[in-house]
């Protein structure tokens, strides 16, 4: 009896964690970082990969709400579903650095996979470009956020209600299409 | 027999399908300007470039129809708007100035009106709109050229109401476009 409850206390959190999706990223994630990493041409080693599903979520829209000053904070949080994060640290340091013309060889390859950019910069060393997908119907629902400065490379994909998200950002800092600018 | 009739229904539907996605393709669009090639622009210090299609368009509208409806109104009549934006610095000034030149001579010899034009010694502006049969304007071009600072070139394709449009730009804070309404009508 004891054995079976131990195992139980085990195994119960770790079953959470899968459900929850709070381990490890899923493959369309990885497929899109290979491609990503295809382009820029350098090998990346990775700093932390994982994703954070919609309990883990819930929870922590608990804890902004109660730290958080502006109220659409914890609004936003509510929105979102799913949030996969990876963040990479370029190995050869000795490689071209990365440009605007790297992020429009790497829209070929993300118009490819169904995704296309609603905005992309450059600004000095720091690249980023944001992608929405192709389907009508899913637009909004997925984003992806690419970053790279320096020698780090961010990835991140958001999933949800991104309508609210993108509202919320407008109304409470005026979202600058010229941000970058 | 029955091969010919499936033919034709094969070759009906491809027409159908071809003229779909031909009206789906933005760029046909009489509002849509091809601003020609950026490639040589791509190494400048600072590039932004933005495209919001008219699924995103609609999208943001729905979610703006409560605060401004206004803003909702302007949205879903809007089929595209994008903008390209440059830092200028001493490598890229020659070519922007040029870009801009080049986007003026292209759209004066053709049925876009300028507008708006002003020029100073350290900035120039230009505003163009085209207008439809109805004489409703269907596409906005606006190219500026800061000498400390940058040069964008943005096109909006759509349904336009210049006495809102200038809302747009302040709610997006998309470059010249706020500044349209506080600008003369006609050349300066």
């Amino acid at each position: 009896m004891k054995q079976n409850k131990s195992i139980i206390v085990i195994i119960a959190p770790i079953l959470l964690l899968f459900l929850t999706g709070c381990i490890g990223v899923n493959r369309q994630f990885s497929q899109v970082k290979d491609k990503i990493m295809g382009e820029l041409g350098s090998d990346y080693r990775t700093e932390f990969q994982f994703s954070v599903g919609p309990a883990l979520i819930h929870v922590s829209s608990w804890l902004v709400d109660m730290s958080a000053d502006e109220e659409y904070v914890d609004d936003m949080m509510r929105e979102i579903s799913s949030v996969q994060v990876g963040i990479y640290n370029k190995i050869d340091e000795n490689k071209d650095k990365a440009n605007f013309s790297t992020l429009i060889a790497l829209d070929d390859h993300m118009k490819k996979s169904g995704w296309k950019y609603i905005v992309r910069t450059a600004d000095g060393d720091e690249l980023t470009a944001v992608y929405i997908s192709n389907d009508p119907e899913e637009v909004l629902k997925k984003m992806y956020v690419i970053s790279l400065e320096d020698e780090k490379l961010v990835i991140v994909e958001v999933n949800g209600n991104l309508q609210k998200v993108i509202s919320y950002a407008l109304k409470e800092k005026k979202f600058k299409i010229n941000s970058e600018l | 027999m029955k091969t010919i009739k499936y033919l034709i229904t094969a070759l009906v539907l491809t027409l159908v399908m071809q003229l779909h996605s031909q009206s789906d393709d933005v760029t046909k669009e009489p509002g849509y300007v091809d601003f020609g090639d950026f490639t040589s622009l791509e190494k400048s210090a600072g590039v932004t470039e933005v495209e919001l299609g008219q699924d995103v368009l609609s999208a943001l509208a729905s979610i703006s129809s409560d605060e401004d409806p206004n803003i909702m109104a302007i949205l879903n009549g809007l089929k595209l708007v994008r903008a390209n934006v440059y830092e200028i610095d001493d490598k890229n000034r020659d070519q922007l100035m040029q870009k801009v030149n080049e986007v003026d001579s292209k759209l004066s010899n053709t049925s876009w009106k300028r507008i708006v034009r002003t020029r100073s010694e350290d900035e120039t502006a230009n505003v163009y709109i085209k207008m439809n049969s109805n004489k409703k304007i269907i596409g906005l071009v606006v190219t500026s050229f800061e000498n400390s600072g940058e040069a964008a070139f943005v096109n909006i394709v759509g349904q336009i109401d210049l006495a809102t449009i200038g809302k747009l730009g302040k709610k997006f804070d998309i470059p010249s476009l706020d500044d349209i309404n506080r600008k003369d009508s006609g050349e300066k």
